[in-house]
Formats: structure tokens, C-alpha cells, sequence
């Protein structure tokens, strides 16, 4: 006879310690399939998780990825934090992207250290304004929020689509779907020679610091945690509800529109139909693994860009088929969830009753 | 599983039986309240119960449905089914019931039989004869000036578990409590919330020291000294998972400087918080404590201190001693008669009687959304409270 | 004085990876942007890197790569990692392998469908796809009854537009009255988005479905209506069988093979290559012997004028839809028009996408 019982209490180093088992189950769960699909699972994890990132390039690399992700999760935070589904994180990055790259196109040619600045704050508007509309519609007029921001992704792609192939394609690029690559003034500085690591990294380090700052000592960060408790005794406490919903949104949105235009001035340097590989959804992942704080969510998208990078190395250097990455990340959030049950819940092994036998 | 014709067949069986006249193949969705309710009871009878238990059945139902109910009921009942029905309605019970048990704070405090029992006699054993010993002093309160003046309170709901408000008018004098009975549902958190401003209701005029607060949200009407204790103290009044400060920080009127320029004090919600500690006797100091290691009681003496540090000059509360101890309830009855001593008002809305009839200066009785006459504490007896609490009238 | 330290640092770095490589055995690596199993684009690549692993090459393959700021970090590290040749299959890699091309001058790169080649060690390669248009455009004239030619089309690049053009000139030839409708569905492959575009088509009247896409999705509609089909880029017979006339099929085997020994043997050199039916890029698959024997033999000989250039797809007189002409009487059109083509002929409905 098995009985689940809830915890009364749960220790905090518990609760971050959790995300590690889950990785390190990960890692066990791995080794296992890398076994049965006959490769050596100590070499096979090795290629996965320390060959990308034994150089410098490699560090780089993971950088460039984790940023977009630590960028997008960071913003998602305040959102599932105060009981805010946010899902559509994808299509504020292509609209900030589209905003950013836009303006972008506007200063084609021009030289001046105004030119990055202006495309990156309107990109980070471009993303706020698109994250504000499941907001408004939420607020003003009781929509669900979860499907009118996934509905709205496909939106922003449709509309990246149409811009990349008409409008603003490059025209001497023979109507491939594609703009211009920007000039060198739109473009984030590189930080070392050789390398892919941009300037993008310190807005990422700024932001986090900011959400750090407003989530844990503002006023408008403790109306978040407590909306995110208990909706009741937000309204109980007077909160303007529909004003924060309105401003996590806002700053989920900023922060994915961040991203788009981090990628596009970064390491991409054009606008085209691809340039996000699904950041945004990714990001809801990372958030979580993260636990929806800015020190957690830095590690979290740091590792879930290892499992990009890790399963591209492992393909190249083993062949091992390309979803194993994919099949990396479920497992560390099946893990996590796992391990989530028994840190709220302890199972009780009962010894048989005897009118039970 | 009984296959669908078989099923069907059943069911018609029943109906013709009962004389129910139910479409079978309409949604259940489509269905008045009272159909519904007999879908539940074909249900029932379906498995050819003995015993058939009710809780409330009528609550929902029009008077014809009610009376179509009784007959089947009285039906079942002559063809052996042994019918347990709970209900606060003191006539329903009289009129089709063989026996009565009387259930009074968890316990059953009379059995008899239905011949022998009036709506008075039961009233009486509902609310419980035997005053408490703390009693407030009444006093004289017809010259005290006028605090708080509720007209036209009305409230629709589209949410079928929220009770609607009808026309509520009453007033408020300095220093006074004023008690609404009533049994749990009838419109009591309706009513709180619209009382604290977490409801906000159109054509209502509240008030407040002759300003008009009918539009503000909690925390605006907290700087016109108002207070606030909700029933659910771990849901709504306290988050456990917050630490103690912190849910002193929940009570944020302008003067706290609990957050600064937009960013949070903790020096200062803290010290503050140690006060409240100390001076409501709660049996902790550690103030990074989470709330939820804390007793009913304490945690209740916490809420009740973070709204009245601030020298409210009303304090709402709701069953504010609800599951606590006798220590803790008298610690809270003695804090609520002291605020009304101190010239401060009150309103208890309260589902224990023992408790409206120690603490109040006027009681009224709140029934399907409806406030009945108010009456001077002296004139209430626990039979009038009963009959009112059960929906009927008195006089 | 720090950046400097750290540049020479990251520079020593480099050259220790290069020198390592120096030694490795002959690696080819190749980039998808599809998985190796769509039966079309991708895996007819795939097919190709099979023939070069059997002329005793060693070969690598990274499938599913998205054309966005993850490319480039897959060719570099192919580059890093000891390949000495590299394929990059889509269109979208040709930035990415063109910057990583400046850092590897040592390694070779391939890259098909682009037009940049900013550095000696990249070469660009596409296949003249629109010779086998040509042919189907004259089974499509042949055989349609309603005479509506249904095109599910990708972007409108030259090389897509190219194929309608010379589809629908060849249709012209053998049936006056026909017409080319065309649905762009703005990707390479999205079977649901194919699927819904060659079902809108069949409702327009359409009993010929051809595509410019890579999923089998729109022969499998057509065989369920019951109207004609062909495939692309491999042979899709078998999903199939009774609606499909004939498969153009990428055959970048002999290419690859061919590529892969040059860069073996040190004699690769920088070109662009334009190959067509002639050189075996492009092939077909078996023709379907329902459209009768007559007709079969015609295809053949019009394949076999096209292979040796006694046909040409684009010959004069060539007119755009206002009426204008592209090509005069007794001329075709050059590699530079055709590379650059953006305007319709006559008897394409519709506009481009702009």
C-alpha cells in the first residue's frame, strides 16, 4: 500500500537543489539511451557536454546561444511569477526583431554611434507593444491570454515572412527572402576578435541585475510575488490588478523584443524568415528550470544552450541523430517535474493491512 | 456498464414512476435548476438506494419545485427509503420530515420528533440558549455622530456560486459594532468585499466620514482609516508562503513608508512588524518567520494587529474567529469590544452567533442576499435570530 | 594591451587547432536544413554524401540545421573539427559559409544555390532544374483536360520562377489554351501547407499538380482526387503510383564524388557550376507508361534534345505577361537572364509576391 502525502515544509536549499538532481538524472537517463542506441555513453556524454565548451570558441558559442534564452526567460519571469501566462515570448522576439531590423534598414548606410542604440530600444518597444495586446486583451476584455499570445507568434512570423519577401528584401538579392545585412554601425559590437560574443551580453547582464533589482526590491516586485501567491489577497491588498498584468507583460515583452534584436544585430546581421530557432519557447523551459529567479535562470539558459551545442557536436563527432538534444531537454524537465512531485509530496510506503490481504 | 437502451429504459421506468416529465435527450446544460436536480435524483434511484442523503436541495429550486420535490420525496419515503435531510430551513424540516436533530458548532444537540418540535423550539436550539460570560457593556449610542451610511447596496453576479445583494441600507455610529448573522452563504462575502472595495458596485453609495468611497480599492480606502479582516486567513488576509514581514507589508497606507520612492524598507516594515508582534501578544518575534508555521490563533492575532495599529477608525471583520481556540477567540472578542471603547466602529459579519450576540451593539440577519430589520441587542433573542437566519420573518 | 594579449592568446589557439588538423585523414562534412528523411531536398543530398562515403571518403553529416545564427556555428565547427570539404545544401547557409570560408582559407566549401562567392575556397553549384520543368511541361499540355496546370510554389526566387516559366512555355508549345496557377506557400517544406495548396488548386480546376517543394504531401492529394502529379526532387513514384507522371530528381551524386576527389587530391578549384540534364544533375524518373507510349517516346527524344542542346527551354519568342518581349525570335536566353529572372511569361496567372 503506497499513500502520497504532502510536505508541511520545504528547506530552500532543497528547492534549488532539485534542478541539479534533475540534471544529473538527466545525465544517467542519457547515458542509458546513448547505450541503447550502441554508443559508449561516457564518450557520447563527453562530446555532449565538454567538447563544445573545452575552448575559447566554444565558450563563446554557448554565450551567443544562452543569451537570447537568458534574455526571453528573465522577461517571462515576472510574468509566470505573478500568475501571467505569457507563451507567445516567440512572436514578441520576431516583432521587436522586425521593429529592430526595420529602423535598421532606415539608417542603411548611415555611420554613428546613435545608429545601435536607437534600433535596440526600438526593438525592445517593438516587443513591448506586441506582448501589450494579449495584455490589454486580457485586462479589457477577459480574452485568455495563453491563446492569444500563441496565436499571435504565427502572426509575426506571417508578417516577417511577407516583409522579408516583399518589402524589404535585398534589392540586388535576387528576391531571395532576405534584407540587406546591415551596416557596420547596426551591428552589436564584437567583443574579441574571432569570436561571435557581442556587446548583447551586457544588456543581458544588465537586465538580469534590473529584474534582480524590481523583483526582489521594489514595491511593484512584491505586488508580482504576491499576485503570483495568491490572487485574493492581491486584490485583498488593493493592487492594481489590471495595471501589473499590464506592465509584466510589458517587460516580458521588452525583453524578448531585446533578444530579436540582439540576434539580428548580432550574430545574424539581416533580417530573414529564420532568425529565431524558437528562442521563445525554449526560454519557457529555461524560465522554469530556473525557478524563476534571475541567478537561476542565468544557469538554466546556460545549460539548456549546452544542450543545443551538445547535440550538434555529438552529431558531428558521433552521428548520433540530431533530436537527441530535444530528447535531452525533456528529460531534464521530466526530471525536474519528478523531482518537483517529491519535493512537495513524500510517498509513504505502507505495510500491507491485514483485512487488506 | 449498463448499455445506453437498457440505461434509457431505466430512466423512463423512473419518470413514469415519479411522474417526472424530463427530456432525455437535451443537454443537461439546458436544464432549469429544478430539472437538474432531478437528474441528480434519477441518478440516485437508479441504484435502488436505501438510504437517500440531502444537503440543501432547495437552496437552488422555485417554490412550485419545491413543493414537486417534497411529494417525491414523500414518496420515496413510503416505499422505505430512509430520507436524511440537512437543511437550515426550519419549516421544510416541519413540514416533511419525521424527526429532527439539531447540530449546533460540530455537535448534535437535541433529537426529536417533528410533532413535538415548533419553529420557535428549534430556533432556540439552533442558536443556543446560554449567553457567553465576556459581555460587552451597551451603551448609549444615539447621540454619537454618524461614521458610515450604506445606501442602495446591490450586486449581481453572472457567477452562479456568488450570492446576489439586494438593496441593503444601514448606518453606522461612532463607537458602535453592528452584527450581520446570517448562515454561511447568504451574501456574507459579498458583502465584505464590497465593504473592503475588492468589489466595486455601481449604483452603491458607501459613505465614510461623509466622503463618498464607493469607488475606491482597498488599499485607497485603508488611508480613510478603514480596516480589513477577511475570513480566509491563509488565502486571502496572510500568504503562508510569505514571511511574517512581509504580510505585514500587505497593509501598506501611505504613512508606513514601507516602500519607498518604489522600493521596499524592510528596516522599516520590520520594525514595525515587531511591534504588532509584541503589542497583539503573538507567540513569536521572529519576524523572517514564514506564516505558515504560525498557530490559527496567532496568525489571526497578526491580521487583526496589521489592520488595527493603524488606529482605524472602522474595522470590517469576517468570522475572524473561525477554528480557533478559546484562548484565542477570547483575546480577539476582548481586542474587538476594546476598539469599540476606544470610540472606534465595527462590523461583524459572523456565522457564530455566541459571538454577534458578545460582541454587538445592533445585530441584523443577512438570508438570500436580503438584510433584515436591525435590531437593538436587547431586543434580540436567539429565537428571532433563528427564525430570521432560516428565512422567516418575525412580527 | 589586454585585448592585444587575448587576441594573440585566442590567434595561438587557432593555429594549434589547425595544426592538429593538418594531419587528420580527408573529411567531407555536410550541412542539412532538413532532417535526412523528407524525401526530397535533404535526402537526395544525403544520397549524394552516400555515394562519396562509397568512393572511400569519409563523410559527416549535421541534419536539420536552422538557416538562422546557428549555421555558422555548424560549419565552423565542421571546419574546426578536421572536415577539409564542406557541402552547405540550402540557400539560406550562404553567409555564413562565406564568413566562415575567410577563417579556414585551408578548408573547402561548397555551397549550393547561392550567388556569393567572396572567397577562393568557395565554390557555389545548382543544378539546371528547369530543363526537367520543360519536360514536364510538355506531359502537363499533353495530358490536361480542364486545361488548368496547378504549381505549388515556394519563393519567388529566380530559380522557382524559372521553373514555372519554362513549364508553362513548354505547355504553351504542344496546348495554346492552357493555364498556369500558381500558390505560393513561402516554404521548402510544410506538408500541411502543401497538402492545402494542391487541394485549393484541384478546386480551381486543376488535373495537373506540380511543386516546387520538398514534402510528398501534394502528390499524395493528387492521388486521392484522381488527378495527375509529378515529383520533385526525388523520385516519389511509390506515394504515388497511379497519379504520378514522372519525378524530376537532384542526382548531386556525381558532383559530390567528383568535388570530394579533387579536394583529395589537391586540384579543386573555385567555380560555379550550372548543371543540367546534359551532366546527369538532373534526371528523371521513370516515365508513367499510363500517359501512352506515343507521348513517352516524345518525352524521351525532348530529353534527349535538351541533354545534347538541341533544344533549349528558353527559345524566342519569349513574351512577358503585359505582352512584352523577353526573348527574340530565334535567340534563347542567356545564364545572366536566366539567373536573374523575375517576371512571368504569358499565360502564368497572377503576380509575384513583392
Amino acid at each position: 500500500m503506497i499513500k502520497i502525502e504532502k510536505r508541511n515544509d520545504v528547506s530552500p536549499s532543497i528547492y534549488f537543489l532539485t534542478p541539479i538532481l534533475a540534471i544529473f538524472l538527466t545525465l544517467f537517463g542519457g547515458g542509458i539511451i546513448f547505450y541503447v542506441l550502441g554508443f559508449n555513453p561516457i564518450e557520447a556524454l563527453k562530446f555532449f557536454f565538454i567538447t563544445p565548451i573545452s575552448d575559447l570558441y566554444g565558450l563563446s558559442e554557448l554565450l551567443v546561444k544562452a543569451t537570447p534564452l537568458c534574455l526571453i526567460a528573465i522577461g517571462l519571469s515576472f510574468c509566470f511569477k505573478s500568475n501571467n501566462w505569457n507563451i507567445g515570448a516567440e512572436g514578441q522576439l520576431i516583432f521587436g526583431g522586425i521593429v529592430g531590423g526595420g529602423v535598421a534598414l532606415l539608417f542603411y548606410g548611415h555611420d554613428g554611434f546613435y545608429v545601435l542604440p536607437i534600433i535596440i530600444l526600438s526593438g525592445a518597444i517593438g516587443g513591448m507593444i506586441f506582448a501589450m495586446i494579449p495584455a490589454v486583451l486580457k485586462t479589457y476584455f477577459n480574452t485568455n491570454e495563453i491563446l492569444v499570445s500563441l496565436m499571435l507568434v504565427y502572426v509575426a512570423k506571417l508578417l516577417l515572412d511577407y516583409l522579408v519577401v516583399g518589402p524589404w528584401s535585398n534589392p540586388e538579392g535576387f528576391n531571395f527572402p532576405e534584407t540587406r545585412q546591415f551596416s557596420e554601425s547596426a551591428r552589436m559590437p564584437i567583443l574579441f576578435d574571432g569570436l561571435r560574443i557581442h556587446a548583447g551580453i551586457f544588456i543581458t547582464l544588465i537586465t538580469v541585475f534590473l529584474s534582480w533589482l524590481i523583483l526582489y526590491k521594489t514595491y511593484l516586485g512584491f505586488q508580482i510575488k504576491v499576485s503570483g501567491l495568491s490572487l485574493k489577497t492581491a486584490k485583498y491588498a488593493g493592487y492594481k490588478g489590471k495595471t501589473m498584468i499590464i506592465i509584466v507583460f510589458m517587460i516580458s515583452g521588452a525583453c524578448a523584443g531585446l533578444a530579436g534584436v540582439g540576434e539580428i544585430t548580432g550574430p545574424i546581421g539581416q533580417l530573414h524568415r529564420n532568425i529565431s530557432p524558437d528562442y521563445g519557447f525554449t526560454a519557457i523551459i529555461v524560465a522554469f528550470l530556473g525557478r524563476l529567479n534571475p541567478i537561476g535562470i542565468i544557469f538554466a539558459s546556460l545549460i539548456v544552450a549546452l544542450t543545443y551545442l551538445g547535440a550538434e557536436t555529438a552529431q558531428i563527432f558521433l552521428q548520433v541523430p540530431k533530436y537527441t538534444g530535444q530528447v535531452f531537454q525533456g528529460m531534464i524537465l521530466f526530471f525536474l517535474l519528478g523531482s518537483d512531485y517529491l519535493l512537495f509530496f513524500k510517498i509513504k510506503f505502507l505495510g500491507l493491512k491485514k483485512n487488506e490481504l | 456498464m449498463k448499455k445506453n437502451e437498457e440505461l434509457r429504459f431505466l430512466v423512463n421506468e423512473i419518470l413514469k414512476k415519479y411522474n417526472f416529465k424530463i427530456d432525455l435527450d437535451i443537454p443537461v446544460l439546458n436544464l432549469s435548476a429544478g430539472q437538474k436536480q432531478k437528474v441528480e435524483i434519477i441518478r440516485c434511484l437508479i441504484r435502488n438506494p436505501k438510504v437517500l442523503i440531502m444537503d440543501e436541495p432547495t437552496s437552488v429550486l422555485t417554490e412550485q419545485e419545491t413543493e414537486d420535490l417534497f411529494i417525491s420525496l414523500k414518496k420515496f419515503s413510503e416505499e422505505g427509503i430512509l430520507i436524511i435531510y440537512i437543511t437550515h430551513k426550519l419549516k421544510e424540516v416541519l413540514s416533511l420530515c419525521d424527526e429532527v436533530a439539531v447540530m449546533r458548532k460540530g455537535r448534535v444537540v437535541s433529537v426529536n420528533s417533528t410533532k413535538e418540535e415548533k419553529i420557535e423550539s428549534l430556533a432556540n436550539k439552533m442558536v443556543g440558549e446560554n449567553l457567553s460570560t465576556i459581555r460587552k457593556k451597551i451603551k448609549n449610542l444615539k447621540n454619537s455622530e454618524e461614521i458610515l451610511k450604506i445606501s442602495n447596496l446591490n450586486f449581481r453576479s453572472d457567477d452562479p456560486y456568488e450570492t446576489n445583494l439586494i438593496n441593503l441600507n444601514f448606518s453606522l455610529k461612532k463607537g458602535e459594532c453592528l452584527g450581520i448573522a446570517g448562515i454561511s452563504g447568504n451574501g456574507q462575502s459579498e458583502l465584505f468585499q464590497i465593504l473592503s472595495g475588492e468589489i466595486i458596485t455601481e449604483y452603491t453609495s458607501i459613505k465614510f466620514r461623509n466622503k463618498e468611497i464607493s469607488k475606491l480599492n482597498p488599499r485607497e480606502r485603508r488611508e480613510y482609516l478603514m480596516a480589513f479582516s477577511p475570513e480566509d486567513r491563509i488565502s486571502q488576509a496572510a500568504v503562508p508562503e510569505l514571511k511574517i514581514y512581509e504580510n505585514v507589508a500587505l497593509n501598506n497606507f501611505k504613512s508606513s513608508n514601507f516602500f519607498e520612492r518604489g522600493l521596499v524598507n524592510e528596516k522599516k516594515i520590520k520594525e514595525h512588524s515587531k511591534k504588532i508582534l509584541s503589542n497583539f501578544s503573538v507567540n513569536t518575534d521572529n519576524v523572517n518567520m514564514k506564516s505558515q508555521f504560525l498557530s490559527g490563533g496567532n496568525l489571526q492575532k497578526l491580521i487583526i494587529g496589521r489592520e488595527l495599529i493603524t488606529s482605524p477608525e472602522l474595522l470590517v471583520c469576517f468570522n475572524p474567529t473561525w477554528g480557533l481556540d478559546v484562548g484565542a477567540i477570547n483575546y480577539i472578542h476582548e481586542t474587538l469590544i476594546n476598539i469599540n471603547e476606544q470610540g472606534k466602529s465595527s462590523i461583524l459579519i459572523s456565522t457564530d452567533n455566541d459571538e454577534l450576540l458578545r460582541l454587538s451593539d445592533r445585530i441584523c440577519v443577512i438570508y438570500k442576499g436580503k438584510l433584515s430589520k436591525i435590531m437593538d441587542i436587547n431586543e434580540v433573542t436567539p429565537e428571532k435570530l433563528g427564525i430570521l437566519m432560516g428565512g422567516g420573518s418575525i412580527d | 594591451m589586454y585585448k592585444n594579449f587575448l587576441r594573440y592568446i585566442i590567434s595561438a589557439l587557432f593555429l594549434l587547432g589547425l595544426s592538429v588538423q593538418a594531419n587528420a585523414d580527408f573529411k567531407v562534412g555536410f550541412v542539412y536544413v532538413g532532417p535526412t528523411g523528407d524525401h526530397g531536398w535533404t535526402y537526395q543530398h544525403d544520397e549524394g554524401r552516400k555515394a562519396v562515403e562509397a568512393a572511400g571518403i569519409k563523410t559527416t553529416y549535421v541534419e536539420s540545421v536552422p538557416e538562422g545564427a546557428d549555421a555558422e556555428r555548424v560549419i565552423r565547427q565542421l571546419a574546426q573539427s578536421g572536415h577539409d570539404l564542406i557541402f552547405t545544401t540550402s540557400f539560406g547557409y550562404m553567409d555564413p559559409t562565406n564568413k566562415v570560408a575567410k577563417d579556414f582559407p585551408n578548408v573547402k566549401f561548397e555551397h549550393a544555390t547561392g550567388y556569393k562567392r567572396e572567397h577562393p575556397n568557395v565554390s557555389t553549384y545548382s543544378a539546371r532544374f528547369y530543363e526537367g520543368r520543360t519536360l514536364l511541361g510538355h506531359m502537363a499540355g499533353k495530358m490536361t483536360k480542364t486545361n488548368v496546370i496547378g504549381y505549388i510554389a515556394s519563393f519567388p526566387i529566380p530559380e522557382v520562377i524559372r521553373g514555372i516559366n519554362a513549364m508553362t512555355l513548354a505547355a504553351q508549345k504542344v496546348n495554346p489554351d492552357i493555364k498556369t496557377k500558381i500558390v505560393w506557400v513561402f516554404t521548402w517544406y510544410d506538408p500541411g501547407k502543401e497538402s492545402e495548396a494542391a487541394q485549393a488548386l484541384i478546386d480551381q480546376g486543376a488535373d495537373i499538380i506540380m511543386q516546387h517543394t520538398d514534402s510528398t504531401a501534394p502528390v499524395q492529394v493528387a492521388e486521392k482526387a484522381g488527378v495527375w502529379s509529378f515529383g520533385q526532387a526525388s523520385d516519389m513514384q511509390r506515394f504515388a503510383p497511379k497519379s504520378i507522371l514522372t519525378s524530376i530528381i537532384d542526382d548531386w551524386a556525381p558532383y559530390y564524388v567528383e568535388r570530394s576527389i579533387a579536394a583529395r587530391d589537391g586540384t579543386w578549384k573555385q567555380q560555379d557550376t550550372w548543371h543540367g540534364l546534359k551532366e546527369g544533375m538532373v534526371a528523371m524518373a521513370a516515365y508513367n507508361p499510363a500517359m501512352g507510349s506515343d507521348l513517352v517516346k516524345e518525352v524521351e527524344q525532348l530529353q534527349k534534345d535538351l541533354a545534347s542542346g538541341k533544344t533549349h527551354s528558353f527559345t524566342g519568342p519569349i513574351y512577358d505577361q503585359k505582352g512584352n518581349i523577353l526573348v527574340a525570335e530565334g535567340s534563347v536566353a542567356d545564364d545572366g537572364m536566366l539567373a536573374g529572372m523575375n517576371v512571368y511569361v504569358k499565360g502564368v496567372e497572377g503576380d509575384i509576391p513583392q
